[in-house]
Protein backbone atom coordinates (compact mmCIF):
# COMPACT_ATOMS: atom_id res chain seq x y z
CA UNK A 1 0.00 0.00 0.00
CA UNK A 2 1.30 3.55 -1.39
CA UNK A 3 -0.50 5.65 1.37
CA UNK A 4 1.24 6.19 4.91
CA UNK A 5 -1.09 6.87 7.41
CA UNK A 6 0.07 9.43 10.36
CA UNK A 7 2.63 7.96 12.77
CA UNK A 8 0.83 8.54 16.27
CA UNK A 9 2.33 7.25 19.43
CA UNK A 10 -0.96 6.86 20.94
CA UNK A 11 -2.55 5.06 17.58
CA UNK A 12 0.69 2.78 17.86
CA UNK A 13 -0.10 2.55 21.71
CA UNK A 14 -3.93 1.44 21.09
CA UNK A 15 -2.78 -1.18 18.02
CA UNK A 16 -4.61 -0.06 15.32
CA UNK A 17 -3.92 -1.23 11.88
CA UNK A 18 -4.96 0.03 8.36
CA UNK A 19 -6.47 -2.31 5.29
CA UNK A 20 -8.25 -1.26 2.20
CA UNK A 21 -12.07 -2.60 1.41
CA UNK A 22 -12.11 -2.38 -2.22
CA UNK A 23 -11.34 1.71 -2.98
CA UNK A 24 -12.64 1.91 0.87
CA UNK A 25 -9.57 2.95 3.43
CA UNK A 26 -10.33 1.59 6.82
CA UNK A 27 -8.87 1.09 10.57
CA UNK A 28 -8.88 -2.23 12.66
CA UNK A 29 -8.44 -2.32 16.28
CA UNK A 30 -7.81 -5.51 17.51
CA UNK A 31 -9.29 -6.47 20.62
CA UNK A 32 -7.15 -6.10 23.76
CA UNK A 33 -7.97 -6.59 27.39
CA UNK A 34 -6.75 -2.97 27.81
CA UNK A 35 -9.51 -1.62 25.58
CA UNK A 36 -11.87 -2.46 28.23
CA UNK A 37 -13.77 0.27 29.81
CA UNK A 38 -16.40 -1.01 31.98
CA UNK A 39 -15.11 -5.09 33.43
CA UNK A 40 -18.50 -5.94 34.84
CA UNK A 41 -20.91 -5.53 31.38
CA UNK A 42 -17.89 -6.53 29.93
CA UNK A 43 -17.49 -3.26 27.18
CA UNK A 44 -14.92 -1.27 25.37
CA UNK A 45 -14.25 2.37 26.91
CA UNK A 46 -15.87 4.88 25.45
CA UNK A 47 -12.57 6.97 24.87
CA UNK A 48 -11.17 4.16 22.97
CA UNK A 49 -14.45 4.12 20.50
CA UNK A 50 -13.83 7.93 19.94
CA UNK A 51 -10.27 7.94 19.44
CA UNK A 52 -10.41 5.28 16.31
CA UNK A 53 -13.14 7.55 15.22
CA UNK A 54 -11.00 10.51 15.21
CA UNK A 55 -7.21 8.76 14.08
CA UNK A 56 -9.61 7.15 11.05
CA UNK A 57 -11.39 10.32 10.12
CA UNK A 58 -7.66 12.14 10.04
CA UNK A 59 -6.15 8.84 8.08
CA UNK A 60 -9.15 9.31 5.78
CA UNK A 61 -8.36 13.17 5.22
CA UNK A 62 -4.67 12.10 4.70
CA UNK A 63 -5.07 9.39 1.82
CA UNK A 64 -6.93 12.18 0.10
CA UNK A 65 -4.23 14.39 0.01
CA UNK A 66 -5.22 16.88 2.37
CA UNK A 67 -1.95 17.14 5.12
CA UNK A 68 0.64 14.71 5.06
CA UNK A 69 1.44 11.58 7.56
CA UNK A 70 3.96 14.14 9.30
CA UNK A 71 1.39 17.40 9.54
CA UNK A 72 -1.94 15.64 9.15
CA UNK A 73 -4.88 18.05 10.08
CA UNK A 74 -5.78 19.05 13.88
CA UNK A 75 -8.94 18.02 15.17
CA UNK A 76 -11.16 21.10 16.07
CA UNK A 77 -14.20 19.36 16.99
CA UNK A 78 -15.87 16.07 17.21
CA UNK A 79 -18.90 14.85 18.27
CA UNK A 80 -19.55 11.03 19.23
CA UNK A 81 -23.00 8.90 19.54
CA UNK A 82 -22.72 5.90 21.24
CA UNK A 83 -25.19 3.75 19.71
CA UNK A 84 -24.37 0.13 20.95
CA UNK A 85 -22.02 -1.20 23.85
CA UNK A 86 -18.84 -2.09 22.41
CA UNK A 87 -18.49 -5.86 22.65
CA UNK A 88 -14.83 -7.34 23.77
CA UNK A 89 -14.05 -7.99 20.11
CA UNK A 90 -12.22 -6.65 16.97
CA UNK A 91 -13.97 -3.14 15.79
CA UNK A 92 -13.65 -1.24 12.45
CA UNK A 93 -14.11 2.18 11.25
CA UNK A 94 -14.31 3.70 7.88
CA UNK A 95 -14.92 7.49 7.23
CA UNK A 96 -16.66 9.69 3.97
CA UNK A 97 -15.44 13.11 3.55
CA UNK A 98 -18.30 15.37 3.63
CA UNK A 99 -16.20 18.71 2.41
CA UNK A 100 -12.60 19.61 2.25
CA UNK A 101 -12.19 23.07 1.47
CA UNK A 102 -8.96 25.54 1.52
CA UNK A 103 -8.81 25.95 5.57
CA UNK A 104 -11.13 23.44 6.74
CA UNK A 105 -12.83 19.71 6.34
CA UNK A 106 -15.83 18.23 7.62
CA UNK A 107 -15.84 14.29 7.63
CA UNK A 108 -18.34 11.79 9.55
CA UNK A 109 -16.76 8.26 10.57
CA UNK A 110 -18.80 4.96 11.90
CA UNK A 111 -17.16 1.99 13.80
CA UNK A 112 -18.79 -1.59 13.67
CA UNK A 113 -17.32 -5.06 14.75
CA UNK A 114 -19.01 -7.73 13.59
CA UNK A 115 -21.50 -6.70 11.43
CA UNK A 116 -20.55 -3.68 8.67
CA UNK A 117 -24.26 -2.34 8.71
CA UNK A 118 -24.64 -2.74 12.33
CA UNK A 119 -22.58 0.31 13.40
CA UNK A 120 -21.92 0.48 17.41
CA UNK A 121 -20.85 4.09 17.19
CA UNK A 122 -20.98 7.14 14.91
CA UNK A 123 -19.54 10.57 14.54
CA UNK A 124 -18.43 13.40 13.09
CA UNK A 125 -15.98 15.86 13.19
CA UNK A 126 -14.26 19.18 11.63
CA UNK A 127 -10.31 19.16 11.24
CA UNK A 128 -8.48 22.26 10.29
CA UNK A 129 -5.76 21.76 7.48
CA UNK A 130 -3.86 24.16 7.30
CA UNK A 131 -1.53 23.38 10.20
CA UNK A 132 0.15 25.71 12.20
CA UNK A 133 3.18 24.69 14.15
CA UNK B 1 -13.79 26.81 39.09
CA UNK B 2 -14.65 25.58 42.49
CA UNK B 3 -11.94 22.87 42.62
CA UNK B 4 -12.46 23.00 46.38
CA UNK B 5 -15.94 23.08 46.44
CA UNK B 6 -16.35 19.80 48.64
CA UNK B 7 -13.90 20.59 50.82
CA UNK B 8 -14.36 22.09 54.40
CA UNK B 9 -12.71 25.88 55.15
CA UNK B 10 -9.27 24.29 56.22
CA UNK B 11 -8.57 22.37 53.26
CA UNK B 12 -9.63 19.19 55.04
CA UNK B 13 -12.31 16.73 53.64
CA UNK B 14 -15.25 14.93 55.44
CA UNK B 15 -14.82 11.95 56.31
CA UNK B 16 -17.82 10.66 54.37
CA UNK B 17 -16.64 12.49 51.31
CA UNK B 18 -12.80 10.46 51.44
CA UNK B 19 -13.97 7.47 51.51
CA UNK B 20 -16.36 8.25 48.74
CA UNK B 21 -13.19 9.73 46.61
CA UNK B 22 -11.40 6.36 47.93
CA UNK B 23 -13.64 3.88 46.74
CA UNK B 24 -14.79 5.39 43.44
CA UNK B 25 -10.41 5.93 42.59
CA UNK B 26 -10.52 2.41 43.66
CA UNK B 27 -13.14 1.62 41.18
CA UNK B 28 -11.61 3.68 38.16
CA UNK B 29 -8.18 2.33 39.33
CA UNK B 30 -10.00 -1.38 37.93
CA UNK B 31 -10.97 -0.33 34.77
CA UNK B 32 -8.27 -1.54 32.79
CA UNK B 33 -8.61 1.44 29.78
CA UNK B 34 -8.58 4.10 32.83
CA UNK B 35 -5.70 2.26 34.38
CA UNK B 36 -3.34 2.21 31.21
CA UNK B 37 -3.69 5.89 30.66
CA UNK B 38 -2.97 6.35 34.53
CA UNK B 39 -6.53 8.24 35.18
CA UNK B 40 -6.56 9.46 38.82
CA UNK B 41 -9.72 11.04 40.62
CA UNK B 42 -8.23 13.77 42.53
CA UNK B 43 -12.01 15.29 43.82
CA UNK B 44 -15.58 14.08 44.06
CA UNK B 45 -18.45 16.33 45.29
CA UNK B 46 -22.06 16.14 45.00
CA UNK B 47 -22.82 15.74 40.51
CA UNK B 48 -18.94 16.67 40.58
CA UNK B 49 -16.01 15.11 39.88
CA UNK B 50 -12.11 16.21 38.77
CA UNK B 51 -9.80 13.72 37.65
CA UNK B 52 -5.95 14.18 36.35
CA UNK B 53 -3.71 11.78 34.00
CA UNK B 54 -0.44 12.73 32.83
CA UNK B 55 1.23 13.76 29.25
CA UNK B 56 3.19 10.60 28.81
CA UNK B 57 4.89 9.64 25.39
CA UNK B 58 2.80 7.13 24.21
CA UNK B 59 -0.18 9.43 24.59
CA UNK B 60 1.02 11.45 21.72
CA UNK B 61 -0.07 13.22 18.24
CA UNK B 62 2.09 13.02 15.32
CA UNK B 63 2.95 16.58 16.48
CA UNK B 64 4.19 15.60 19.82
CA UNK B 65 1.00 16.66 21.51
CA UNK B 66 -1.33 15.25 24.07
CA UNK B 67 -3.83 13.39 21.69
CA UNK B 68 -7.28 14.17 21.43
CA UNK B 69 -8.52 10.21 21.62
CA UNK B 70 -6.68 10.33 25.15
CA UNK B 71 -8.47 13.46 26.11
CA UNK B 72 -11.43 12.18 24.88
CA UNK B 73 -11.48 9.06 26.90
CA UNK B 74 -10.34 11.21 30.21
CA UNK B 75 -13.33 13.38 29.62
CA UNK B 76 -15.77 10.91 29.35
CA UNK B 77 -14.56 9.04 32.33
CA UNK B 78 -14.93 12.30 34.32
CA UNK B 79 -18.00 12.76 33.25
CA UNK B 80 -19.49 9.60 33.67
CA UNK B 81 -18.21 9.94 37.69
CA UNK B 82 -20.10 13.26 37.91
CA UNK B 83 -23.02 11.62 36.84
CA UNK B 84 -22.96 8.55 39.71
CA UNK B 85 -21.79 11.01 42.60
CA UNK B 86 -25.85 12.52 41.93
CA UNK B 87 -27.30 13.02 45.04
CA UNK B 88 -30.22 10.95 43.04
CA UNK B 89 -27.47 8.17 43.75
CA UNK B 90 -27.54 6.47 40.62
CA UNK B 91 -26.10 2.74 40.25
CA UNK B 92 -24.43 2.98 36.41
CA UNK B 93 -24.64 5.55 33.40
CA UNK B 94 -23.64 5.11 29.78
CA UNK B 95 -22.57 7.53 27.88
CA UNK B 96 -25.14 8.60 24.66
CA UNK B 97 -23.32 11.39 23.04
CA UNK B 98 -19.97 13.57 23.34
CA UNK B 99 -19.47 17.01 21.90
CA UNK B 100 -15.65 17.85 22.74
CA UNK B 101 -14.01 21.16 21.84
CA UNK B 102 -9.90 20.87 21.15
CA UNK B 103 -8.21 24.21 21.97
CA UNK B 104 -4.67 23.42 22.57
CA UNK B 105 -2.97 20.27 23.71
CA UNK B 106 -0.42 19.76 26.15
CA UNK B 107 3.38 18.24 25.37
CA UNK B 108 4.15 17.66 28.64
CA UNK B 109 2.87 17.75 32.47
CA UNK B 110 -0.08 16.74 33.33
CA UNK B 111 -4.12 17.79 32.35
CA UNK B 112 -6.94 17.84 35.13
CA UNK B 113 -10.80 17.63 33.79
CA UNK B 114 -13.66 19.40 36.04
CA UNK B 115 -16.89 17.45 35.23
CA UNK B 116 -20.82 19.06 36.51
CA UNK B 117 -23.46 17.14 36.04
CA UNK B 118 -25.89 20.44 35.15
CA UNK B 119 -28.93 18.40 34.66
CA UNK B 120 -30.42 14.98 35.57
CA UNK B 121 -33.92 14.69 34.30
CA UNK B 122 -36.02 11.53 33.23
CA UNK B 123 -32.73 9.41 33.55
CA UNK B 124 -30.65 11.59 31.16
CA UNK B 125 -28.20 13.69 32.87
CA UNK B 126 -26.58 16.90 30.75
CA UNK B 127 -22.48 17.13 31.77
CA UNK B 128 -20.09 19.59 31.16
CA UNK B 129 -16.31 18.87 31.26
CA UNK B 130 -13.51 21.28 31.32
CA UNK B 131 -9.71 20.13 30.65
CA UNK B 132 -7.07 22.52 31.80
CA UNK B 133 -2.78 21.67 31.39
CA UNK B 134 -2.03 21.98 34.99
CA UNK B 135 1.36 23.66 34.04
CA UNK B 136 0.30 26.84 32.67
CA UNK B 137 -3.35 26.52 33.50
CA UNK B 138 -4.58 26.92 29.95
CA UNK B 139 -8.00 25.62 28.49
CA UNK B 140 -7.05 22.59 26.60
CA UNK B 141 -10.73 20.90 26.11
CA UNK B 142 -14.46 21.22 26.62
CA UNK B 143 -16.95 19.34 26.41
CA UNK B 144 -20.57 18.29 26.83
CA UNK B 145 -22.30 14.98 27.09
CA UNK B 146 -25.74 13.28 27.20
CA UNK B 147 -25.69 10.14 29.85
CA UNK B 148 -27.89 7.61 30.32
CA UNK B 149 -29.12 6.78 33.62
CA UNK B 150 -29.46 3.98 35.56
CA UNK B 151 -30.65 3.43 39.10
CA UNK B 152 -30.90 0.16 41.44
CA UNK B 153 -33.82 -1.89 42.48
CA UNK B 154 -33.30 -0.71 46.43
CA UNK B 155 -32.11 2.47 45.67
CA UNK B 156 -28.62 1.64 46.01
CA UNK B 157 -26.43 3.90 44.30
CA UNK B 158 -22.86 3.38 42.94
CA UNK B 159 -20.99 4.86 45.50
CA UNK B 160 -23.32 2.64 48.53
CA UNK B 161 -22.27 0.02 46.28
CA UNK B 162 -18.47 0.75 46.14
CA UNK B 163 -18.78 1.61 50.29
CA UNK B 164 -20.71 -1.98 50.68
CA UNK B 165 -18.19 -3.96 48.76
CA UNK B 166 -14.84 -2.46 50.54
CA UNK B 167 -16.75 -3.21 53.65
CA UNK B 168 -17.55 -7.19 52.52
CA UNK B 169 -14.08 -7.27 51.13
Amino acid sequence: MEFQPPDLPFARFLGITWFTDGSDFCAKLPFCPMLIGNPLLPALHGGVSATLLQITAQAALVESGNGSASQPPRLIDFTVDYLRRGQPEDSYAKARITRAGRRFASVSVTMWQADPDTPIAAAHGHFALVVGS
Amino acid sequence: MGMTSSSFEDGTVPPDQADHIHVAQSFITRLPFAAALQMQLVDLGSAYAVMEMPVLPQFLDANGRLHEGALSALMDTCAGTAVVAHESRPLGTATLDLRLDFISAPMQGRVRTVAQCDALCADVAFVSVQATDLMTGALVAKANGSFAVEYGAQGQGFLDAMLQQKGQG
